[in-house]
């Protein structure tokens, strides 16, 4: 009877491969976490060059370096690759490294596809950048790739929309793995509602995935056949309609901006009671914000496309509902406030860049409003005022959380206390250069100028000067991050299991570093 | 886990009999709503489309349900796993559950060894050359627990 | 030294008081020149000092416990938390203050809407990478032109200085009566434009097959200055938008001017042309239309725009460059960036500017296109 064998190197003590191998064929969620973070990281590299490219043109008016169809595709791409190759990424490598050891589970229910959906990115990466090379060069139909300019473009737009399927594939399959794994892998005694709240925000932003990737993934289709196999959704003459795009693309990019967003949130939910040395003021309605967020993100797709000419009906319905978002945002911004309210407050790099968040981010989340009145936004629909908001909730508020909690984890990732006069300087450089860059584009487009153009009047001169040399000092700053993470990775101080005075939670009994294996029988939770 | 002994018949009739179970913090009932939840908003999203011209996307919702219909089915079919040890007069029976299939082996109760690893991290059963491994739900103490406690039952006679 | 801190305060406060006045500030919305841009102007306002107060408040909090709660400075954590009250109290307060923000918004989204009887209505087609006007009902019913960036290439390229109203200034304005309500009917030819004049407060886009309306009425005469705000392409920054706002008797001398123009501008079809008038015509003719893609040195953009110099079609048998021009080219079905030529350029035109290229740069046929060859040719 052989087969008593069987169990032999099940699960936990299996062998491991070395070297590369070990990376292409890990099924470790924080071996795939950490691959989730190096490349997220590499793409934001990219993207930020190409953003480099964007303002170095702008720095004056007139045409310096490129031609315009050159820049359209350096925004194009910009805008791609942060989106799908840089913040989404890397909010999900998170999920790995730490919704497991936060739930007391061993590893993602669905080790082997998790492997999968990471090695999709790669090629999905380089079609995208090698889009550049082909004849007419990459899409140059802005990141929305609205029809009937996308349907002009050259075999760059086929490029994207086969990187963005895959690039879906690969969040679809990473977002049924997670849910799975927080809905069943909990260890006994973590019910849903003591969770952590960056585990809640992450159930909530997979499930707005799932809901949202098959409008993407159709929406792409759409396009593709409309380019080459003679249908007509949105071609005019053709009895399509070019709006129907914008509705189905919206539909798809409200929650998407909120996919973005929300596992920040529970990042900065994670930090700010730890160095406040307090529980989260309310838990239970930062639960609450965060579900009603989701919902709303359903019904306020129209909110971006005020301009295309609807009925005042349904430009009022939009205007409401995009209004009452901002409650449940305000609650989380108070919560975090009355959090940190009579609390005993640290300022480490990672309290640095919560507070950064939280404060640079509301200044989006204001504009946020200012646009969402509906004679207002017509006005400013598609300037740089529109520019400076969404660059305030996405770099001051994903990227600036994404580095809070890298900050905050990369003790218990790699053993070591991260430099941290170097994150001091990242944090204090990163700040600053930003609102140098973003604040006078606000500027810019209440005076009327337009986005995505290579040149501009005269009148705007002096704000893109200034928002140029703001975008290379806050490139140069990103250089000190990662120099922080490699000299972190490779030596430094050791880390307590408990890295931080205040931090609650399954990660901080685990470890520094978290060993390849946590929690491989699930701990109990009282 | 280490749970009363219930549902296998082979600890019901047994004078002892250990029954350990994988952790699942999701209801069969449970799963069944989630799916219905998640597909609901999906498929009903996707249709809203088709209904005004839209209806490419309606195959991705599809593919989309079909994997997650597969990653549920598949969580759902091991997640009644289980391992029961049962000592009944002579024999030792040990039945495992994996995935829907029954695995089940008899050993005699006088040449069983139960052998451990020093901080817990393996338990088997030895008998004529061959080894079953056991414990594979519990933690390192719980499986030193339950060496110490079947080796004095193995001992112990009936 | 305090009288020096006085009034460097007092000229601070009036900058302020300038932007919040509604004086032109460089920091804030244009001057409104219509009711609807001063509405959206005023809604602005309010919204930014509902904002500002709220930030003050929400902030002053959050800095207050960043300096006084430090554990540096000895605070201890106190460990309160769920407040019934408090929470009710943060979530019903911002939403009555979001009714008093909906309320005049509401208001001018209707007011917005309505564009029913108006004085003059005037079709704008977007084009890449221009825009053509014709004025439908009202006073100058007839009258129909297209408007392109004025600018010359030499400013864009930064070999000559730049002029005041670099980008922002075109070959035929939009000239419209003060004090009429004009209403605007939008639509494109290939792309989705989006027709913005910022001081109108107006901005819809033009979308193919499509029509939308917007309207305004100008208070005072000027000249507003807009341009092209929804991406449609190369040269989607290239494509302005200047609106001339006249007093009534000037408008009708306008009208009547252009009037007269259009009567000239149709060509006498039996005048016979050289080759060296159509080529002089025809370079005019391609600096306007056709630069911007195939390029002063008519070698195009490799991989993107084919080169003009050279090139089979040209240097062919007319009738194929002047199908191509009339219709443009249709690849798979679908137009691509060589649009139709054929309803925006007159026979003479596209004749003159075929003959350009047919002897120019490396091309050197020796032949002229006439008006008729091109008019046998059109469908």
């Amino acid at each position: 009877m052989d087969a008593a064998h069987v169990h032999n190197g099940h699960g936990a003590h299996g062998h491991r491969n070395t070297g590369l191998m070990r990376w292409v064929t890990t099924t470790n969620h924080k071996d795939i976490g950490t691959l989730y973070l190096v490349f997220s990281l590499t793409m934001f590299f990219i993207g930020g060059l190409l953003a480099l490219g964007i303002r170095a043109e702008l720095f004056q008016p007139g045409l310096q370096f490129w031609q315009p169809e050159f820049f359209n595709q350096l925004t194009t791409m910009h805008g791609l690759i942060m989106v799908f190759g840089a913040i989404m990424p890397a909010f999900v490598g998170f999920a790995n490294w730490q919704i497991p050891m936060m739930i007391g589970a061993p590893d993602m229910a669905f080790a082997r596809m998790n492997n999968w959906s990471f090695w999709l990115l790669p090629p999905a990466a380089l079609l995208l950048v090698a889009s550049f090379f082909v004849p007419g060069g990459a899409t140059a139909a802005g990141w929305t790739l609205y029809a009937p300019l996308s349907t002009q473009m050259g075999p760059g737009m086929d490029l994207a929309i086969f990187a963005l399927h895959i690039m879906g594939a690969s969040s679809i399959m990473g977002s049924i793995n997670i849910i799975t794994t927080i809905l069943n892998m909990r260890a006994p005694g973590m019910t849903l509602m003591k969770m952590p709240l960056f585990v809640w925000t992450w159930l909530i932003t997979a499930y707005l995935l799932i809901a949202v990737m098959p409008v993407l993934a159709g929406a792409i289709t759409m396009l593709l056949t409309d380019r080459h196999f003679g249908t007509n959704f949105f071609n005019a003459a053709g009895g399509g309609d070019p709006v129907l795009f914008q509705h189905i693309f919206w539909f798809f990019g409200h929650p998407e901006v909120y996919i973005m967003i929300l596992p920040g949130f529970g990042i900065v939910s994670q930090i700010v009671p730890t160095f406040s040395r307090k529980p989260l003021f309310g838990y239970s309605s930062m639960v609450y914000a965060t579900a009603s967020i989701a919902i709303l993100s359903f019904i306020v797709w129209a909110h971006h496309m005020f301009t295309v000419g609807m009925p005042a009906a349904t430009q009022l319905f939009f205007m409401y509902a995009t209004m009452l978002i901002a409650v449940p945002t305000g609650v989380k911004v108070f919560n975090w406030i009355a959090t940190m309210w009579k609390g005993s407050l640290t300022f480490e790099t990672p309290m640095l860049f919560a507070c950064g968040f939280i404060f640079v981010f509301s200044i989006g989340g204001f504009t946020g409003l200012v646009l969402a009145i509906t004679p207002v936004d017509i006005q400013l629909q598609d300037t740089y005022y529109v520019v400076a908001h969404f660059h305030y909730v996405l770099v001051a508020g994903s990227l600036f959380a994404l580095f809070a909690g890298a900050y905050y984890w990369l003790p218990k990732w790699t053993g070591h206390l991260y430099d941290e006069r170097l994150g001091k300087w990242h944090f204090w450089l990163s700040m600053i250069f930003f609102n140098v860059t973003f604040f006078p584009m606000h500027f810019a487009g209440l005076a009327g100028m337009p986005r995505r153009v290579p040149d501009y009047a005269l009148q705007f001169a002096d704000f893109n000067m200034i928002s140029s040399i703001g975008a290379f000092g806050f490139g140069l700053a990103q250089l000190i991050f990662v120099y922080a993470i490699v000299k972190c990775v490779r030596g430094g101080e050791k880390a307590k299991d408990k890295t931080w005075e205040g931090a609650e939670g399954l990660e901080w009994q685990v470890p520094s570093p978290a060993p390849y294996h946590t929690w491989e029988t699930p701990p109990v939770i009282r | 886990m280490i749970a009363a002994p219930e549902g296998t018949e082979v600890a019901r009739a047994a004078e002892f009999s250990l029954v350990a179970r994988r952790n699942n913090s999701l209801t069969h009932a449970g799963r069944s709503l989630v799916f219905v939840f998640i597909f609901a908003g999906s498929v009903g999203i996707a249709a809203a489309f088709a209904a005004v011209g839209a209806w490419l996307i309606l195959p991705f919702a599809g593919i989309e349900m079909l994997a997650l219909y597969l990653a549920f089915r598949c969580v759902d079919s091991h997640a009644a796993d289980y391992e029961c040890i049962a000592i009944d007069g002579d024999t030792v029976k040990v039945e495992f559950f994996d995935g829907g299939h029954v695995r089940s082996y008899q050993l005699s109760r006088y040449w069983a060894q139960v052998t451990v690893s020093r901080d817990g991290g393996r338990l088997a059963l030895r008998s004529h050359g061959r080894e079953l491994e056991i414990g594979r739900y519990l933690s390192d103490e719980q499986r030193l627990d339950m060496a110490r406690e079947l080796k004095r039952r193995l001992r112990a006679t009936g | 030294m305090i009288s020096k801190w006085v009034r460097s305060f007092t000229a601070a406060a009036a900058v302020l008081a300038a932007g919040v006045a509604g004086a032109q500030s460089r920091f804030n919305l244009q001057e409104p020149q219509s009711i609807i841009a001063r509405q959206i102007y005023d809604l602005h306002t309010l919204i930014m000092w509902i904002i500002v107060v709220i930030f003050v408040v929400v902030f002053g909090a959050m800095t207050w416990a960043i300096i006084k709660h430090r554990k540096s400075v000895g605070h201890k954590a106190e460990q309160f938390h769920e407040n019934t009250t408090v929470e009710i109290i943060w979530t019903i307060i911002p939403f009555f203050i979001l009714i008093g923000m909906a309320y005049p918004a509401t208001k001018t989204v209707i007011a917005m809407k309505d564009a029913s009887s108006p004085d003059l209505t005037i079709k704008v087609t977007g084009y890449q990478w221009f825009w053509g006007y014709d004025y439908l009902q009202g006073e100058g019913e007839g009258v129909s032109f297209f408007s392109r960036l004025a600018t010359p290439r030499e400013q864009i390229e930064n070999r000559a200085p730049k002029g005041d109203n670099y980008l922002m200034e075109v070959d035929n304005p939009v000239v419209v009566p003060v004090g009429k309500k004009v209403r605007i009917i939008t639509t494109a030819n290939d792309v989705i434009h989006s027709w913005f004049v910022p001081a109108l407060g107006v901005k819809q886009d033009a979308i193919p097959g499509f029509v939308r309306d917007t309207w305004f009425k100008v208070d005072n005469p000027g000249t507003y200055r807009g341009q092209c705000a929804e991406l449609c392409g190369k040269d989607h920054a290239f494509m302005p938008i200047v609106v001339e706002a006249v007093a009534p008797e000037k408008y009708a001398q306008w009208i009547a001017g252009q009037k007269k123009k259009m009567a000239a501008q149709a060509d006498d079809p039996a005048r016979s042309w050289t080759l060296d008038e159509l080529k002089t015509r025809g370079e005019k003719v391609y600096a306007a239309n056709c630069v911007a893609c195939h390029q002063a040195n008519g070698m195009g953009l490799p991989g993107t725009f084919p080169a003009l110099s050279g090139s089979k079609v040209v240097n062919g048998p007319k009738e194929g460059q002047i199908n191509t021009v009339l219709n443009g080219v249709v690849r798979d079905g679908k137009p691509t960036a060589m649009v139709a030529f054929g309803k925006q350029l007159s026979d003479t035109d596209i004749a003159a500017v075929i003959t350009f290229t047919r002897n120019n740069w490396a091309n050197k046929t020796g032949q002229a296109v006439t008006p008729a060859d091109v008019k046998a040719l059109r469908k």
